[in-house]
């Protein structure tokens, strides 16, 4: 009979353990033994610390007929139950009776050691005022024998459970936003929900998350979610965490458990329990065994959430930067359109290029585009054009990094806080990247970004690189197109020169041709020979030599202009010969020129006979060319009633023809350059205006024909051209 | 009676110029000017006693070689030696009291040289190459003249 009963009861208690519809608890099992013996109550305890030689009892579960609220009152062990725990026997009052004992004022019928399938030990008491029967007393030690395991499988399945619990909000949480990661505020909900199943599970006080962003500068770790209604954020969990039990049952403690939430060797935060609402009244290491599987669980949806939410704001930069480049590259288009540049083209693009990292990355707290002065140093300083966002250095005139970024040409990425502070950071930069500016050796400038995390975002490199390499694109496109807009301007200068020497070359060849057949037809119509007729005529013979000369520049002209150099016809010119020449030539220039302006021409015939019997090998063509060319500036620049005088230098191996006059001045710098192809005075351009620039060039390279050469000097309006040739 | 003003500065032109026009019209007076510069300077007289024509020449001098001479006019500097007679006749044609007088240009430059650039003839100008003989110019004075007086 007594058998049959403790099978029963034996078959009741696996029942309550095992119950598919309804998970058994502890409390449960309890029940069935206290039923099971006809205890009107029944105890189960543990001696959390007992590893630590602590054999404090704690109350694990109990079953009994009193109010809750007394129930879940924390209560120490009776001397039944410390006997029986330190005896490892079962103990019954009669061993005690004087001492009365009792739990929640009900006598202590007896009290039988568990051992627990961890290791641990207790104690299950069982309460009654009609003493226990030997009936009880069977039952009882077979549902001791399997207490152990059944509260292990309850324990399981209580894991189990709440594993379940916490997946299903989690889905729920997924099932919310499956698209894209839920806002932080909506996370911290849903983690809420996480903490109230653990606090449940485990009558905790309070259950709470801690979370630490991969970006946060700060150590600790802020508390997203708790299980007991206090706004989340407001606290900090510092320092680094570590998975720890404390029963709560050495005086002026309460049980605390914390469990690191890892993923993949990274710990991002921790779930933390504390207090009780119990019974139990302590933790156990099985409780925190309990919680590992919930760690890994939130670990594992903390780093995916992460992840998607990186990928959330790496596609919102990706498509941040599309706008954003879009609008770079119009303004670009606009600027390299203009071909007049602008002095705030460059500034423009760089507050724009600024502006647009403030958006893509929005982590950034400030901007600045720095410009590497052409022709600068590369030690130089840089010179900030553009700032974006919040000022963010102590100097703003200088940076190290970005001087190391525009001399290495490599990105500087820096997050140290004593190299931030040592490029003259404010506290709050958490970090600092410098992105030179640049094509291939062409250095530009760089593009620096700050923020105050612990680090930049992870494609802000990349954003950074594209937006430096655009502006570095712009620049380069700038100085091409600076540099073709030159070019176009250099050729285009060189047309008009060209046509206006054309020009000037026609007015002086045919204005001659023209006058001299004016006057031809002024001698034939008159019909007889005066002196009037005389006049006219060496006027016409000197129109046509004047145009024969400028027909022959326009050949010297063309020679020159294809890259060949005038063939000479030399000869040996003696003093008479040099004499005519220039008396010749001299004359007919007199004869050309206006009368009204008083200006003459002597030939100083005794300098000449100066050469007596020695010769000077030339081209008599050049020569008058040359001379001509001379005498005919000396015409055009020379003042009112001034004398031109031409004379003949002589040392013991040359000859130079000097031509002396008084007119407009010439400077150092005119001198250096009149003799290059199409130069003219400034003096002369602003006064008289006309000339082509070819004339002084072509008696250049006449003169060097004849292994000569042209030598000038002035002396304020005293200009003296010398065409100097070498004796034979 | 007709007034004329000859812009020349090549004195070995003008002349022959000066007296052409006198031996055919005889009843003419021809005042003669060498440089933009004494153009310029003679436009208040021309205003006192308005010409009847206008000769052009375009390739024209500013002025002759003198000590410390002005500086040029802004539009002188940057538009130069080449073009100067439209200058001239520009000025004339933006002169309320001489817009109507009618002006030769008279140049060795080819119509299409003369207007490259884009550059106009001024509304009261014409021209006539100095490639041709004196005659080819007076009978386009004497057609200018006559259309002149028929819009009187």
């Amino acid at each position: 009979m007594i058998m049959m009963a403790a099978a029963h009861a034996v078959q009741q208690l696996t029942r309550v353990a095992l119950n598919q519809d309804r998970p058994g608890t502890i409390e449960d099992l309890i029940e069935v033994v206290a039923r099971s013996t006809e205890s009107q109550g029944a105890v189960l305890w543990e001696a959390p610390d007992e590893s630590q030689g602590d054999n404090t009892l704690s109350v694990v579960a109990l079953w009994i007929d009193i109010p809750a609220p007394i129930r879940t009152r924390a209560v120490p062990a009776d001397p039944i139950t410390e006997l029986s725990f330190a005896t490892r026997s079962l103990a019954v009052p009669d061993n005690l009776a004087e001492m009365n004992p009792t739990i929640f004022s009900h006598p202590v019928n007896a009290a039988l050691p568990i051992n627990y399938n961890d290791g641990g030990h207790g104690v299950l008491s069982l309460l009654g005022a009609d003493g226990f029967s030997a009936a009880a007393f069977e039952t009882t030690v077979e549902l001791v024998e399997i207490l152990p395991d059944l509260c292990s499988a309850v324990r399981e399945r209580q894991t189990l459970a709440l594993v379940n619990a916490c997946n299903s909000i989690l889905h729920d949480a997924d099932v919310e936003s499956p698209g894209r990661p839920l806002s932080r505020e909506r996370l911290g909900d849903h983690l809420s929900k996480v903490c109230n199943e653990v606090a449940r599970a485990l009558r905790c006080a309070d259950v709470s998350i801690y979370l630490r962003e991969p970006t946060d500068r700060a150590s600790g770790y802020r508390r997203l979610s708790t299980s007991s209604g206090t706004a989340p954020g407001t606290w900090e969990f510092k320092g680094e965490p570590v998975d720890l039990v404390r029963s709560g049952l050495a005086p002026g403690s309460e049980p605390l458990m914390e469990v690191r939430l890892r993923h993949g060797g990274t710990v991002h935060g921790l779930l933390r329990c504390q207090g009780s609402t119990g019974p139990p009244h302590h933790f156990t290491t099985s409780d925190l065994a309990m919680l590992f599987p919930i760690a890994a669980q939130l670990g594992r949806y903390w780093r995916g959430w992460l992840q998607k939410r990186d990928i959330q704001d790496e596609n919102a930069a990706w498509r941040g930067l599309a706008a954003g480049m879009t609008s770079l590259n119009k303004l670009l288009a606009q600027n390299l359109g203009r071909e007049v540049r602008s002095g705030t083209d460059d500034q423009q693009v760089s507050e724009v290029a600024a502006e647009i990292i403030r958006q893509v990355v929005p982590e950034s707290t400030g901007a600045t585009v720095f410009r590497f002065p052409a022709e600068a140093d590369i030690d130089s300083t840089l010179v900030p054009v553009a700032l974006a966002g919040q000022e963010y250095r102590h100097d703003s005139a200088s940076s190290a990094s970005a001087l190391t970024a525009l001399r290495t040409g490599l990105q500087q990425h820096i997050t140290d806080p004593e190299a931030l502070a040592a490029d003259e950071l404010t506290p709050e930069v958490g970090w600092l990247l410098c992105t030179p500016i640049h094509i291939g050796e062409q250095r530009y400038g760089v593009l620096e970004t700050v923020g105050q995390n612990a680090r930049p975002p992870a494609n802000s490199a990349q954003v950074h690189k594209i937006i430096a390499d655009q502006i570095g694109l712009y620049n380069r496109l700038q100085d091409t197109l600076g540099h073709l807009y030159d070019v176009r301007q250099r050729l285009e200068i060189a047309r008009r020169t060209e046509a206006d020497a054309m020009e000037d070359l026609k007015h002086q060849l045919v204005s001659p041709l023209r006058t001299a057949a004016s006057r031809a037809e002024f001698v034939l119509v008159g019909r007889r020979f005066d002196a009037r007729a005389e006049s006219q005529l060496k006027a016409i013979r000197g129109l046509c030599r004047k145009a024969s000369r400028v027909a022959m520049s326009a050949g010297v002209f063309a020679t020159l202009s294809q890259g060949g150099q005038p063939e000479p016809k030399l000869e040996l010119f003696g003093r008479d010969d040099l004499l005519r020449t220039l008396i010749g030539v001299a004359d007919d220039i007199q004869v050309l020129g206006d009368p009204r302006r008083e200006i003459y021409f002597d030939v100083d015939r005794d300098s000449i006979r100066q050469l007596g019997r020695r010769l000077v090998q030339i081209d008599a063509s050049f020569l008058q060319q040359c001379i001509g060319n001379v005498l005919d500036n000396a015409a055009k620049y020379a003042y009112t009633r001034t004398r031109v005088k031409i004379e003949a230098r002589i040392s013991p191996k040359t000859v130079a023809i000097v031509v002396t006059s008084t007119g407009l001045p010439m400077t150092k710098e005119d001198i250096a350059q009149c003799l290059q192809r199409n130069w003219r005075g400034d003096t002369a351009r602003s006064t008289t205006g006309e000339g082509s620039g070819l004339g002084l060039w072509i008696v250049d390279n006449l003169m060097h024909a004849m292994s000569g050469r042209v030598v000038i000097r002035a002396d304020f309006d005293q200009t003296r051209v010398s065409l100097v040739l070498p004796l034979t | 009676m007709p007034r004329f003003i000859v812009v020349e500065d090549d004195h070995l032109q003008e002349a022959p110029l000066q007296d052409y026009l006198t031996s055919v019209f005889p009843d003419s007076t021809v005042e003669t000017i060498s440089t933009e510069e004494d153009f310029r300077l003679a436009m208040p007289a021309m205003r006192a006693n308005i010409p009847d024509l206008v000769v052009l020449d375009v390739m024209l001098r500013w002025s002759f070689p003198r000590p410390n001479p002005p500086k040029p006019p802004k539009d002188v500097l940057s538009g130069g030696y080449y073009r100067a007679g439209l200058r001239c006749a520009q000025l004339l044609q933006e002169d309320a009291l001489l817009r109507d007088v009618p002006v030769v240009l008279y140049t060795i430059l080819e119509l299409n040289d003369l207007l490259r650039d884009g550059q106009q003839l001024p509304p009261n100008s014409t021209y006539v190459g100095k490639n041709s003989e004196l005659d080819v110019l007076v009978r386009h004075i004497r057609g200018v003249l006559r259309k002149k007086s028929r819009t009187k």
